[in-house]
């Protein structure tokens, strides 16, 4: 093979220059665990990378892959993360474990079968990864409660998850709600689901002049609220 | 819209005895004390409505982290294209890495570049500063050895450019040389291939410069040491002078001040360490020592202080040759 850069355009090598996009390729690229090489070794002259992606039936390929992973987990991640709540402490303890479970549906997982299969497979990821947590103690959300009693009440909130049939529709609805709410209480709410200290509530409450207890209570009015917002939005009084 | 079923459902119209309310409340809030636990499990236990309500109540939590938390699930894939005509591997190959990773990477990564670059910064300043300092005053020969200049690639085994060591002044009767092949392996150098060769009354000298390239400026009670080794073949009562001088000028005029000289005598035949222990003095008010050439105006005598220090080395013989290979020198200033 001559190597010399002007021969190359005379022996049909591509030119890799110019800022193409690094997807360009034909080989067929399969799902596969991160850093793999995939090593071509074609005849001579090598054949031309095309123009364009979707000229390539691989790549085509590719992308329908991600996109039926995307779909896929759409309806899992809701599942996975009410099971990993029954058992994990703080928001980023849970998120962590979601990613991971992502990670693992994307390596391994039967994306291309049905999405029961898949959310069982994420569920199936989710107990292991979650049973891992729990022997690490600060990681583990009820000191007092027996593991087969978690694992009981997560796999109900998996169940009541995984039956959920309008997940896209009642997370529109609870955004809307939470569009409703003052400041004050979407602060509050904040602090307790998107704040990864978990002193961040007793902060508040010694910040406010309040007890922790009466925070709580405040919390458990504001779940309240929003529940009765969601049921009102997805089942809507007759006139 | 579809409804729910029921089991899917937290309808809010079903009345809950207020003390499961804050059961489930405080379970989800994770502050259960040790008796609210035991109520609470006692309670899945013996009713399987509690569970599945629990079980609602801990999706809609779910929902409600993914609603505030908002967090993006991101895929990024690299791929790395590589052609390699030159290798034994294939032609062509391609790398692909994927990473998934939850929240604003770009954020994240930002924030992580800037740490990492602010760290960076940080060594690379504390480094300058050390290099900075350790190098400064740390004074060394340059091509010392004589190996600067590769001899291999010519097929003279000697040239007359000796890298660093003709800076003020050169003559033809100092050449370097790749020893083993000028004397057919008679000779062999003491480190290396080359020697510096030294016809009689042939001179080296450099400016003595520390690792940053500053000179050596005279002071008072300066010492220089010069260490080496010399090979004199055929020159009995011969010397070499060791030499600090302050260079005014060069040809045709060259003027020079001796700062402080030391002289050895040689032995004839084999290889002989070189030990020279220069030291300045006090008074560095000096006249010229050497002055070749013509000049109306015959310089007068001048404060040396601070004047860059040049090292000469000369080679007092009648006959024969003198070889000098590894020197070194130490500087310690006051």
């Amino acid at each position: 093979m001559n190597a010399a850069g002007s021969s190359r355009a005379g022996a049909g090598i591509p030119d890799l220059r110019g800022g193409q996009d690094e997807a360009r390729a034909s080989v067929e690229l399969h799902r596969s665990p991160p850093a793999e090489s995939v090593a071509v070794d074609p005849p001579h002259p090598p054949p031309p990378i095309p123009s364009d992606l979707s000229a390539s039936p691989a790549a085509a390929d590719d992308l329908s892959l991600h996109h039926r992973f995307g779909h896929q987990w759409e309806f899992a991640h809701l599942p996975v993360r009410a099971f990993l709540t029954a058992f994990l402490s703080t928001p980023a303890a849970i998120d962590d474990c979601v990613q991971e479970v992502a990670l693992l549906a994307w390596k391994k997982g039967p994306i291309q079968e049905d999405s029961d299969r898949f959310k069982a497979f994420c569920l199936a990821c989710a107990r292991r990864i979650a049973m891992a947590e729990v022997r690490k103690k600060y990681r583990r959300r009820h000191r007092h409660l027996e593991i087969e009693t978690l694992t009981a009440v997560a796999e109900a909130a998996a169940h009541a998850a995984s039956a959920e049939t309008a997940a896209a529709d009642r997370l529109r609805a609870l955004r809307e709600c939470l569009s409703r709410l003052d400041g004050k209480a979407r602060h509050l709410l904040d602090l307790r689901y998107a704040n990864s200290d978990p002193e961040a509530l007793k902060s508040e409450a010694a910040k406010a002049g309040l007890s922790v207890d009466a925070i709580y209570k405040k919390l458990e009015r504001l779940r309240s609220l929003l529940r009765n917002c969601v049921a009102k939005k997805l089942n809507p009084p007759d006139a | 819209m579809k409804s729910d079923s029921p089991a899917a459902s937290d309808s809010s119209d079903e009345p809950l005895d207020p003390n499961w309310q804050h059961l489930l409340n405080r379970f989800l809030d994770q502050t259960l004390d040790a008796e609210e636990s035991a109520e609470f499990a006692r309670r899945l236990r013996e009713d399987p409505s509690a569970l599945a309500l629990c079980g609602q109540r801990i999706h809609f939590d779910a929902t409600l982290q993914a609603a505030l938390g908002a967090k993006d699930l991101e895929w990024e894939e690299t791929r790395r294209i590589r052609f390699n005509p030159g290798g034994t591997g294939p032609l062509w190959s391609i790398e692909r890495q994927q990473e998934f990773h939850i929240g604003r990477r770009r954020r994240r990564v930002r924030r992580q570049l800037l740490r990492a670059s602010l760290v960076a910064l940080g060594l690379l300043i504390l480094g300058a500063a050390a290099y900075h300092f350790h190098a400064r005053h740390r004074y060394q020969l340059r091509n010392g050895d004589f190996e600067a200049m590769d001899l291999s690639q010519s097929p003279n085994p000697e040239s007359l450019s000796i890298l660093y060591w003709q800076e003020s002044f050169s003559t033809p009767q100092a050449r370097v040389l790749e020893l083993s092949r000028a004397t057919q392996g008679e000779l062999f150098a003491k480190s290396g291939r080359n020697v510096v060769a030294l016809q009689p009354r042939a001179f080296l000298n450099q400016v003595l410069v520390d690792a940053r390239g500053e000179p050596l400026a005279a002071h008072p009670g300066t010492r220089v040491h010069v260490t080496g080794w010399y090979h004199c073949r055929n020159a009995p009562q011969s010397r070499l002078e060791a030499c600090l001088r302050f260079v005014a000028s060069g040809y045709p005029l060259a003027i020079q001040y001796n700062l402080a000289v030391q002289s050895v005598d040689l032995k004839d035949g084999g290889w002989h360490p070189i030990h020279f222990d220069l030291t300045l003095p006090t008074d560095l008010w000096r006249k010229p020592d050497i002055v070749s050439g013509e000049t109306p105006h015959p310089p007068g005598a001048i404060d040396l202080h601070g004047k860059p220090v040049t090292l000469s080395l000369d080679f007092y013989s009648e006959s024969g040759e003198l070889l000098v290979d590894d020197l070194a020198l130490t500087a310690e200033e006051p």
